[in-house]
């Protein structure tokens, strides 16, 4: 067979290898469509092996004079195409052999369920029951930690890095060197306590008798002593407008505030 | 499929562009959503200057002379667009089978595309 009969031949494979993953969803699954997945499949296979040529080819593309590494250059893409679409004719047909065979495992699986929880359902319910409580407790759990995880990053605004800003004459707000640090009630209650007599998280009230007021420029959340949350704005008017309730293991910024000797 | 086999190379090149065509451009009153199969990234590269052009087209109309912000200007704005699609879709189909099948080549063949368009700038630099 000669050159040209042979790559007419494999052109022709190739095409008809085309039409037939073209016209697969189309006969057997209309309407559903191949994933998402197969084009980027596709292409991570392409850069693979125009990586792997190139590398080979490297030192020979240095050598020649420009049209010739070109041509070379060109060449050895044209290979990495042909070689992903090779590999990635057989990774199709494996796709769908597999599909079909996971396919009717899966439905095996469930029909085999349904009887099992059907003959024997005093066995199986209590089992279930189980199963599903600890599932949605430790999303539930999972959740809780990335909500506070992110709470944390969410809810720390730049403040004035001068440290004697975030000290007041009867307050100081829990800060580190360039950000507020926000903390759950439980920590936050500690810290507060553990500054000295009279220290502790603030009231509602107390919010407007801070000496001088923190020098804000966005509001924030802080912790109230009764483990609700407030908002410590800029201005008294932004301050203590609403209240909210708040989970303890929440992160929030918190003011520790020191009560005066008369209360 | 069986009688795939015995179709000619010109047949069979014919029923593959067919076939691409139905992924590329939709023929039901609505959009599908079919993946960036064949000449779809030519067609969505086309239909941004076209949109471009009509968006021109109508600033040229001037609907809006006091340079308020009206909300209903985004009828002929998001129009504009859906007709850019139209257009674009239009003119992949009017280019021929020959036209197509290189510019789908030029795509597949993206690595050879990249580094010869990239070398060919280099040459003339």
């Amino acid at each position: 067979m000669s050159t040209q009969a042979a790559w007419s031949a494999y052109r022709r494979r190739k095409r008809l290898l085309t039409i037939r993953s073209l016209t697969h969803y189309r006969d057997h699954f209309y309407g559903k469509r191949d994933s998402w997945a197969h084009p980027v499949l596709r292409f991570l296979l392409v850069c693979f092996f125009s990586a792997v040529l190139l590398g080979l080819l490297s030192k020979p593309l240095r050598w020649l004079d420009p049209i010739s590494s070109t041509l070379l250059g060109a060449s050895a893409l044209f290979l990495a195409v042909e070689l992903a679409d090779e590999l990635w004719f057989r990774i199709y047909a494996s796709l769908e052999r597999a599909t079909t065979t996971l396919g009717a495992a899966l439905a095996l699986l469930m029909i085999a369920g349904v009887l099992a929880i059907g003959l024997f359902p005093d066995a199986m319910m209590p089992a279930l029951h189980g199963l599903s409580e600890d599932v949605s407790s430790r999303f539930e759990a999972w959740r809780d930690e990335k909500n506070a995880k992110l709470g944390r990053i969410r809810k720390t605004p730049k403040i004035s890095k001068d440290p004697i800003a975030l000290r007041g004459k009867n307050w100081v707000l829990s800060a580190d060197d360039t950000h507020q640090r926000a903390s759950g009630f439980v920590e936050a209650e500690r810290e507060c306590e553990a500054m000295g007599a009279g220290w502790g998280l603030p009231k509602l009230e107390d919010l407007s008798r801070l000496e001088p007021r923190p020098p804000l420029t966005q509001p924030l959340r802080i912790w109230l002593q009764d483990g609700s949350g407030t908002q410590l704005g800029p201005t008294p008017e932004l301050t203590g407008r609403e209240i909210f309730s708040a989970k303890p293991q929440e992160a929030m910024a918190f003011l520790c505030f020191r009560k005066g000797e008369n209360e | 499929m069986s009688n795939l086999e015995n179709l000619s190379d010109q047949e069979l090149l014919e029923l593959e562009d067919r076939l691409l065509l139905l992924d590329e451009v939709p023929s039901g009153v609505y959009i599908q959503e079919r993946r960036w199969k064949g000449g779809r990234p030519l067609i969505f590269l086309l239909t941004i200057p076209l949109w471009v052009l009509l968006l021109k087209g109508i600033a040229a109309l001037n609907l809006n002379p006091r340079r308020e912000s009206n909300p209903l200007l985004i009828i002929p704005y998001l129009g504009s667009l859906f007709v850019a699609m139209l257009l674009a879709m239009w003119i992949w189909k009017l280019i021929g089978l020959r036209a197509r099948t290189a510019l789908r080549a030029m795509l597949h063949y993206w690595p050879v595309t990249l580094y010869l368009g990239l070398s060919l700038l280099r040459f003339v630099r």
